[in-house]
C-alpha cells in the first residue's frame, strides 16, 4: 500500500535527480558549443578541450547517486518497500535539496568556467592540460559538499 | 635534495672560435646562457636574418613531413598501404647521438635534394591539380545544358539572312516559352529537348535580331559561352578525360610520396637540428663581442665546473675564464636535485612556480603531503592498483614522454598511497566487507560509519600541514637573522596548534583524559593566539597603525581557521568516492540475480567504477594541488624562479644522446 510518506520519498528522488541532471545538461551543452567553436578553427585542439566539456557532467551523477540512496533507504531497491512515515518522507525531501540545488547552480557556473577554459586553450595551447582543468574542477568542490550534505542527512539523520 | 648551487661563468674567447665553443658548450648540456650585459666597445650581434633563413628551412621540413604523413594516411584509407605504415609526426621517438646531431648540416643538401624539394614540388603540383580539376568541373557544368544541341558550337553563327542565338534561360518554365512566342511570333524559339526548358535555340530574320535578344534577356538569357569547333558532348568528354587523368596523377603522386616515409626519422632529426640552431642563434645574441673577441656570461651548476673547464680548454686556444658565486642581487636559474621518490612531485610545485634560487626547495614536503592527501581522498585498493598499473603501462610499454610521463609517474606514485589508505579504510572497489573477513580485520576504520573520526582526521592533517608551512617560513626568517620575527609571525602558530591538539586530545577522549595536559594545551592555544593578535602591529610606528595591526591580526586568525576548515575537502572527496562506488556496486548487484542480467550487472559495475575513478581521480589531483598551492605555499613559498635550461637543448622529436659526445666538434 502506498502512503503519503512514499509519495514524498518518490518526490525526493525526483528532486534529487532533477537539479543536477538539468544543471549538468545545460552546462555540458554550453561547453560543447565552445568545444565545437574551438575545434572548427583548429581541429587539432579537439583532443585538448574535449575533456573540459565533461567536467560539469558530474553534478548529474551526484544527483543520480542520491536518488539511488533514497530508493535503497525506502527499500525500493533491495529488501522491499518499507513503511515510510510522512515525517520521514519530508526529511528525505530535505535531504534531496542540497545535492539538487547546489548541483543545479554549480553545474551551470562550472559550465561557464568550462567555456572560459575551452576558449583559453583555443587561444593559447600552452594553457592546455593541468591548469585548464584546475580552473574548471575547483568549482566541483561545492557540488561535492552538496552531495555530502545530502548523504549525511540520509545516513546519519534518518 | 635541494636547489643545485650555481656559479656565474664569464668567458672571453677569440671571435674566430666562437661557433666551435658555443657548439661545445651546448654539447656538455649544463650551460645556461645569461645576458652578458653591456660593456663599452663591445656590441651584441643580431642574427635576425640567419634566424629567418633557418626558420624557413624548418618550416619546409615540417611541411614535408606533414605531406608525407598525409600521403600515407591517404594510401591507408584506400587500403593501398598497411595500417602499420602510418607515420606519426609527434612524440619523441628518435634517439640521436650528439655527434651525429651537430653534423646534420652535412645531411641538409641530401635531404633537401632527395626529399624536401621533391615533396615541395609534389605539394605544389597537387595544388595545381586541385585548381585545374575545379576549372574542368566548372567547364563541364557550363557545357551540360547544350548536350542535346548536337551541333558544333562554331556552326551556330548567323547566315546571310538568319540570325541564330544559342544559350540558356536559367529559370524558365513552360509559361516563359509561351510568353516569348507571343511576344515575337516571327522568331523561332526552339526547345532543344522536350523536358528541358532551360536551353534555348532561337532563330529569326537578321533585321529582328536585336528585338529577339531583348526579349530573351528579359527572361534572364545567358548566351552560350562556347564558340569552338566542338560539340558539347566533345567538351564534356574531354573535361572528364582530363579529370580522370588528373585523378590518376594525384594517386600517382601519393603513391610515390609513400616511398619517402622511410626518411621521416631523418627529417625529424633535421627539424630539431634547425630548431636547436635557432636556439643557438638566440643564445648567441646574448653574447657581447668586440672586433676579435667575444664575452659570454652563463650560469653553470657548481658541480659541473670541472666539465666546463675541460671542455673549454679543449676547444679554445686562447681565452680567459672566471667563475664566481652568485651575489644576493642576482637571480640564478634553479635546478632541482631530488631523490627519485620526490621527482614526480616537482610538477606540483612547478605548476605554481619554479622555486626561487635563494629559497628552500619545498618539494620534499610537497611530495610527502601530496602523497598522503591523495590516498586519503581516493582511498581504495582497487582504484590505487588501476592508477599505478596504468601509469606503469604508460611509462614502460607505451614509453610516453614529456608532460604525459610526468603526470603518469605522479599518479602512479599516488596510486600506492590509495592502496595503503584503501587497506586501512577497508575499501576494495568499495565492496562491503563482512566484519569477520580478513580484509576487514586488517583495516582500521570504515569511512561511511566512522564519519566523525574521518572529519577530525582531515582537520588534524590540515593542522599538521599548516604547521610545517609555518615552520618552514620561520626557519627561512631565522636564516636571515630575524629570529624574533620568526617566533612572533610563524612559530607562535605552531605553539597554538600543538596546544589545540593537546587540549582536544586530552579532554575529548575518555581513555586518555588528563585534565592537566588538557588545560596546558588550552592556555597555550589561547595564549598564543592573543600574543599573535597583540603583536601583529609591532612594525608600525604610529599608535593608530599598531591598533589597526591588532584588527589585522584578529582577521588573520580567522583566516587561518578557515584555512584549516578547507582541509575538510580531504574528508569530502574521500567520502564522495566511497559513496559513489557503493551505489554502483549496489546497482550492479541488483542485476546479479540470474546469468543473463548478470552480464549487464558486470557492465554497470565496470562503467560505474570507471566513471567514479575518472571523476574522483581528477578531483583529487586538483584539490590536492589546491591545498599545496593555497594553504601550504601561502605560508612560506615565493617561487618565481627561473628554470635552469641548458641552452640549445629543447627538441621536439629527437632525444639527443649526450653520452655519445665525439671528441672534437
Amino acid at each position: 500500500m502506498i502512503s503519503l510518506g512514499h509519495v514524498l520519498a518518490f518526490l525526493a528522488v525526483a528532486i534529487a535527480f532533477f537539479g543536477g541532471g538539468t544543471g549538468s545538461s545545460i552546462a555540458v551543452a554550453r561547453a560543447g558549443a565552445a568545444v565545437a567553436g574551438v575545434s572548427a578553427e583548429d581541429p587539432k585542439k579537439y583532443g585538448k578541450v574535449t575533456l573540459l566539456q565533461f567536467l560539469p557532467a558530474t553534478q548529474g551523477i551526484y544527483g543520480f547517486v542520491i536518488a539511488i540512496i533514497i530508493l535503497v533507504k525506502i527499500g525500493v531497491l533491495g529488501s522491499g518497500l518499507i513503511d515510510v512515515s510522512t515525517e520521514m518522507g519530508m526529511s528525505l525531501i530535505a535531504a534531496a535539496l542540497p545535492v539538487s540545488l547546489v548541483g543545479f547552480f554549480s553545474a551551470i557556473h562550472q559550465g561557464k568556467a568550462a567555456v572560459a577554459a575551452i576558449n583559453m586553450v583555443g587561444r593559447n595551447t600552452e594553457m592546455a592540460g593541468g591548469r585548464a582543468l584546475i580552473i574548471v574542477a575547483i568549482v566541483e568542490l561545492y557540488a561535492i559538499f552538496g552531495l555530502l550534505a545530502s548523504i549525511l542527512i540520509i545516513m546519519m539523520g534518518l | 635534495m635541494a636547489v643545485v648551487p650555481m656559479m656565474k661563468m664569464t668567458f672571453v674567447g677569440l671571435e674566430g672560435e666562437r661557433d666551435g665553443i658555443l657548439n661545445r658548450l651546448s654539447a656538455i648540456g649544463c650551460v645556461h646562457i645569461d645576458d652578458a650585459g653591456s660593456i663599452e666597445y663591445a656590441a651584441k650581434k643580431s642574427n635576425v636574418k640567419l634566424k629567418e633563413e633557418t626558420n624557413a628551412k624548418l618550416v619546409m621540413t615540417e611541411r614535408s613531413m606533414t605531406f608525407i604523413s598525409d600521403a600515407v594516411k591517404h594510401e591507408i584509407s584506400l587500403k593501398k598501404a598497411d595500417k602499420k605504415s602510418a607515420v606519426k609526426i609527434d612524440g619523441r621517438s628518435v634517439p640521436v647521438p650528439y655527434g651525429n646531431f651537430v653534423q646534420m648540416h652535412r645531411d641538409e643538401y641530401r635531404l633537401f635534394g632527395r626529399v624536401i624539394d621533391i615533396t615541395e614540388k609534389m605539394r605544389d603540383r597537387l595544388t595545381e591539380i586541385e585548381a585545374e580539376t575545379a576549372r574542368l568541373a566548372a567547364l563541364k557544368k557550363q557545357a551540360l545544358p547544350f548536350l542535346d544541341v548536337g551541333v558544333r558550337f562554331s556552326e551556330v553563327t548567323d547566315t546571310a539572312d538568319v540570325a541564330m542565338l544559342l544559350g540558356t534561360l536559367p529559370n524558365a518554365n513552360a509559361q516563359t516559352w509561351e510568353n516569348l512566342r507571343n511576344e515575337l511570333p516571327d522568331a523561332v524559339f526552339e526547345q532543344v529537348e522536350a523536358t528541358n526548358f532551360e536551353t534555348v535555340f532561337a532563330l529569326c530574320v537578321k533585321s529582328q535580331k536585336q528585338e529577339m535578344l531583348n526579349a530573351l534577356l528579359k527572361y534572364g538569357f545567358l548566351r552560350c559561352p562556347f564558340s569552338t569547333n566542338d560539340t558539347a558532348e566533345g567538351i564534356i568528354f574531354e573535361s572528364d578525360r582530363k579529370t580522370y587523368a588528373l585523378q590518376a596523377e594525384t594517386e600517382d603522386i601519393y603513391t610515390r610520396a609513400l616511398a619517402f616515409s622511410k626518411y621521416i626519422p631523418e627529417l625529424k632529426a633535421l627539424y630539431d637540428f634547425y630548431s636547436v640552431s635557432i636556439q643557438k642563434l638566440d643564445a648567441d645574441e646574448d653574447v657581447l663581442c668586440t672586433e676579435s673577441t667575444f664575452i659570454l656570461a652563463a650560469w653553470i651548476p657548481a658541480k659541473d665546473k670541472k666539465t666546463v673547464e675541460t671542455a673549454l680548454s679543449e676547444c679554445a686556444s686562447a681565452y680567459e675564464v672566471s667563475f664566481r658565486e652568485p651575489t644576493e642581487d642576482e637571480l640564478p636559474p634553479t635546478e632541482l636535485d631530488n631523490p627519485r621518490f620526490v621527482k614526480p612531485f616537482e610538477t606540483v610545485t612547478e605548476m605554481y612556480s619554479v622555486p626561487n634560487y635563494w629559497e628552500r626547495d619545498p618539494n620534499v614536503f610537497v611530495a610527502i603531503f601530496y602523497f598522503i592527501f591523495f590516498g586519503l581522498m581516493l582511498a581504495d585498493v582497487g582504484y590505487g592498483l588501476i592508477l599505478s598499473l596504468g601509469a606503469l603501462f604508460l611509462i614502460k610499454v607505451m614509453k610516453v614522454e614529456g608532460g604525459m610521463r610526468t603526470t603518469a609517474s605522479l599518479l602512479g606514485c599516488c596510486g600506492i598511497s590509495c592502496v595503503i589508505w584503501g587497506i586501512l579504510f577497508r575499501s576494495w572497489f568499495a565492496i562491503e566487507l563482512s566484519p569477520d573477513s580478513f580484509l576487514y580485520k586488517i583495516g582500521v576504520l570504515s569511512p561511511l560509519e566512522d564519519i566523525i573520526i574521518m572529519l577530525i582526521m582531515s582537520l588534524a592533517f590540515g593542522v599538521i600541514h599548516l604547521s610545517v608551512g609555518y615552520m618552514l617560513a620561520g626557519v627561512a626568517q631565522c636564516k636571515k637573522g630575524k629570529v624574533f620575527d620568526a617566533i612572533l609571525d610563524n612559530f607562535i602558530w605552531v605553539v597554538a596548534f600543538i596546544g589545540l591538539v593537546f587540549w582536544l586530545v586530552f579532554s575529548m577522549l575518555d581513555a586518555i583524559s588528563v585534565p592537566l595536559l588538557s588545560n596546558i594545551g588550552k592556555y597555550a592555544f589561547f595564549g598564543a593566539l592573543v600574543v599573535k593578535v597583540v603583536t601583529n602591529g609591532r612594525h608600525s610606528k604610529s599608535i593608530f597603525g599598531k591598533v589597526f595591526g591588532i584588527f589585522g591580526g584578529a582577521y588573520g586568525v580567522i583566516n587561518v581557521m578557515s584555512d584549516i576548515m578547507s582541509y575538510l575537502r580531504l574528508f569530502g572527496l574521500g567520502l564522495a568516492s566511497a559513496v559513489m562506488g557503493y551505489v554502483f556496486n549496489l546497482l550492479g548487484g541488483l542485476l546479479m540475480g540470474n546469468v543473463f542480467t548478470a552480464i549487464f550487472g558486470i557492465i554497470v559495475f565496470i562503467i560505474g567504477h570507471a566513471i567514479n575513478l575518472g571523476i574522483n581521480a581528477l578531483g583529487t589531483y586538483v584539490h590536492n594541488m589546491r591545498l599545496q598551492h593555497v594553504e601550504f605555499f601561502g605560508r612560506f613559498y615565493t617561487g618565481e624562479g627561473i628554470k635552469f635550461k641548458p641552452f640549445a637543448s629543447d627538441t621536439r622529436f629527437v632525444k639527443i644522446d649526450y653520452a655519445d659526445k665525439i671528441e672534437r666538434i
